[in-house]
């Protein structure tokens, strides 16, 4: 029914009973004589538009602009100016009706305000879960993580520790009392109905205890069963349990097949514990004593347990003296190995995820700010209306200090309403952070179960939204106790222009808005070409219609080298035979993916330490690698069928690499070693 | 009540617009409310009155104390609805005199040039 549409939604706009009868009751007269000569269709649409134009010329303005309410100033004004709380009560039923007076700019700005505060506690609740406190297990804060780091590296500046260093480390210093170490592991799940690789973890005995993870079932690991030989026990992740293992207890030893050897469960972990990591399950670290004298591989992951008292300045200094007797003692391993120790949440945190949260926030409390400064406009061009309200309240005998209060306190009321009215936006900004991570992803972050709305969100929110009201609301009340009686009194009815001083405030608020809007512009635009650069600028190859399938191989059926040169030589032939398929090529590991292979380069004719190598990323390659991902030959050759087994190891090398070691020389023909004992002559693409 | 009544007792001026709708008013007499107020001006200017500008005009007519309005009884012609009757107050009266001399004074001597033309059509 059009008519009732149009009529309903005059009965929205115009409050005023009598004024909605007689314009409805003047439509519809007029309607039925229209409906008479056009027709009751064309009348019902006429209807319609009229009550669009009348609500819009008419309702609105109507809602936005009202009479002052005298009879309120008189009763707010007549209370006596006793102690400032005397008429607090007063005050705020008064300011509860001057909001109401204008429902419509009240709402604006209720909403407004709002939609600020619910997009900086969603980013805050991001920025606590993910970066501040990921870890909210008992005793977190002693915990901190141990380094290596390379004064000359600043990619890699959190490297694993060797484990004859770590032992070390462990028998020396005093202010840590528990130590625990892990080393990385993808376990091939077998014998079971799908194989799977998992994310493991090697770990030392003391590991779930230091963490604090208690097992829900079983138990951890015992500290004999560090000892080669009988290491072969497992703690599996609640979610590994529940998924492969159907969430049965009676799992606790039984046997399962990691990497094709038979390991006892004993024992799962609590839900949502994956530290470090992600990882899913967990055997102990057994080593031989050959193993712990290794200087050079450097395994392992290190966490650490305050002693009581003892501060993490005092670990670092400890461990740095430790560190500085290791390189002198062990110039050949040890020459640029420093050290570094982190707090737990600062070691295990993505470096650059802070950085990026940040980033978010500071967008969002830039948005607050700019509400702030519009909501700041909104109220004052509202004082300006009501400058003849304050000018009579002043002239009643009201003292201008009540009046500065007052304003305050209707913003104060503003903040409350717009802090309720934020929490459902809040769960639903929550919810959608949480939905735009794959889950596949979500396992690798820590703390994203944090991410929910709980009283210290509350808190954090309500305190923005009371900082916010003080930014807004402070400029308006300085605007009301400025009030000139006479003056506005004077002019009361002529003219709601406000004076040039005020003017000249309203317009560098709203040059700051802009200001600030610009700067809100440009920072998501740059994070945008950040993004785009690393998506899409530096790959070194055109991503446009490349198609990526991936194969694990069993190791034991495909040890051998000619064996999988047969598949991969099958499967290429096979998928070129495909029509729509112009080139196939096949590398060991797929670029700019989740994973990658770096070695170390050691050119010939130079003499480099090992610490003094760097690192290059490395992968091998079919010759049609290059063609089907449409990379440029600069110089020299790519791979081609002459490249076998048995001929000599040729590599084709990058702009980058070629600059590092061999800077203006020619590089065609160079030999480098890729680690300290292989050999291979570069061909320079 | 309104604020501007108690601060503000200089003469009311009219705008041009204000004037209109009060000669309409008197025009009209008992029979005076929003649907034929609007038809006559329309009528007698030539020119479109929008309804929502003409409910503002007569809401701020009366908010200045140039107007009052009563409510009529409901009828079935306007769907149970009822008609809100307007007239012209004394202080509407003065304010529409005190118009009117100001204008009269203000064409004095130049009724040749003001003479009217052509495009001065009358419907009828």
């Amino acid at each position: 029914m059009k008519t009732s549409l149009a009529e309903r939604l005059l009965d929205v706009v115009i409050r005023d009973p009598e004024a909605r009868e007689s314009i409805t009751g003047d439509l519809r007269e007029e309607a039925a004589r229209y409906a008479r000569k056009a027709g009751a269709a064309k009348a019902a649409r006429w209807q319609l538009r009229q009550s669009v134009g009348i609500a819009m010329r008419y309702g609105f303005v109507r809602l936005f602009r009202r009479k002052p309410p005298v009879r309120w100033i008189a009763m707010a004004t007549l209370e006596p100016d006793g102690p400032w709380w005397a008429g607090l009560h007063r005050d705020v039923l008064y300011a509860r009706r001057a909001l109401m007076q204008r429902p419509m700019l009240s709402a604006t700005v209720v909403f407004t305000l709002a939609l600020a505060l619910a997009a900086n506690s969603t980013t805050f609740s991001l920025m606590d879960a993910l970066v501040l406190r990921p870890y909210r297990f008992a005793g977190v804060e002693r915990l901190i993580v141990a380094t290596n780091t390379n004064l000359d590296d600043t990619f890699f500046d959190r490297l694993n520790v060797t484990a004859a260093d770590f032992r070390e480390w462990r028998e020396r210093t005093t202010a840590v009392e528990d130590w625990a170490m892990y080393q990385w592991w993808d376990a091939n799940l077998s014998g079971v109905d799908v194989p799977e690789q998992v994310p493991g973890f090697f770990v030392s005995a003391g590991f779930f205890d230091l963490l604090s993870a208690k097992p829900i079932l079983g138990r951890t690991f015992l500290e004999s069963e560090t000892r080669p030989g009988q290491h072969q026990r497992v703690v599996l992740g609640h979610g590994l349990w529940m998924r492969r293992f159907a969430s049965d207890p009676g799992n606790i030893g039984t046997s399962v097949r990691l990497d094709g050897e038979p390991y006892e469960v004993v024992g799962v972990a609590p839900p949502g514990f994956n530290t470090p990591d992600g990882a899913e399950l967990w055997a102990p670290i057994a080593l031989t004593d050959e193993q712990w004298a290794n200087r050079r591989a450097e395994n392992f992951g290190i966490f650490g347990r305050l002693r009581e008292g003892a501060t993490l300045e005092q670990a670092q200094a400890q461990l740095g003296t430790i560190v500085d007797t290791q390189r002198r003692d062990y110039p050949d391993t040890n020459s640029q190995r420093h050290s570094r120790v982190l707090s737990f949440t600062a070691g295990m945190a993505d470096p650059g995820a802070g950085a990026f949260i940040a980033v978010w926030q500071a967008a969002a409390l830039l948005l607050l700010l700019i509400a702030c400064a519009n909501i700041a406009n909104l109220l004052m061009a509202r004082g300006a209306e009501r400058s003849s309200e304050y000018a009579l309240r002043l002239a009643l005998g009201a003292s201008r200090m009540r009046l500065f209060t007052q304003t305050l306190l209707e913003g104060l009321l503003l903040a409350v309403v717009a802090l309720v009215v934020s929490m459902p936006l809040l769960a639903m900004g929550l919810g959608l952070s949480r939905a735009s991570i794959p889950a596949s992803v979500l396992r690798f972050i820590p703390g994203w179960s944090f991410m929910r709305i709980d009283l210290e969100l509350l808190a954090a929110t309500a305190l923005l939204g009371t900082l916010a009201m003080v930014v807004f609301s402070v400029l308006p009340a300085f605007q009301a106790i400025r009030a000139q009686v006479s003056e506005t009194l004077r002019q009361s009815g002529r003219s709601l222009t406000p004076g040039r001083n005020r003017q000249w405030l309203r317009s560098a608020l709203a040059m700051t808005q802009m200001a600030l809007a610009l700067a809100l512009l440009f920072a998501p635009a740059m994070s945008l070409t950040a993004a785009d650069k690393t998506v899409n600028g530096v790959l070194g190859f055109d991503k446009d219609n490349v198609l990526v399938a991936q194969l694990n191989l069993p190791e034991r059926t495909y040890s051998d080298a000619v064996v999988r040169r047969r598949l991969i030589t099958d499967v290429t032939e096979a998928m070129k035979s495909i029509p729509a398929v112009t080139s196939v090529g096949a590398t060991s590991i797929i670029p700019a993916a989740l994973n990658n292979n770096s070695r170390k380069i050691y050119p010939e004719g130079v003499a480099l330490t090992e610490p003094q190598a760097r690192w290059a990323q490395y992968r091998s390659a079919t010759p049609e690698f290059f063609a089907a991902l449409k990379i440029p030959l600069i110089r020299g050759r790519f791979f081609d069928e002459t490249d076998r087994l048995d001929g000599p190891q040729v590599a084709v090398i990058s702009q980058a690499v070629a600059a590092q070691y061999w800077g203006d020389q020619d590089p065609l023909g160079k030999r480098f070693k890729v680690a300290i004992d292989g050999h291979g002559s570069p061909w320079w693409a | 009540m309104d604020l501007a009544c108690i601060a503000d007792m200089a003469p009311i001026y009219l705008g041009e617009f204000e004037y209109v709708v009060l000669l309409s008013v008197l025009h009209l007499d008992q029979e005076a409310y929003a649907v034929p107020i609007r038809e006559l001006i329309e009528q007698r200017t030539s020119r479109p009155v929008a309804r929502g500008a003409l409910y503002t005009g007569l809401d701020r007519l009366e908010a200045k104390g140039c107007l009052k309005s009563r409510m009529g009884d409901p009828s079935e012609e306007r769907g149970g609805k009822a008609r809100r009757y307007y007239a012209v107050t004394a202080a509407g009266m003065k304010a529409l005199r005190a118009t009117h001399d100001a204008l009269a004074s203000m064409t004095k001597g130049l009724e040749s040039v003001l003479a009217p033309g052509p495009q001065k059509a009358q419907k009828a």
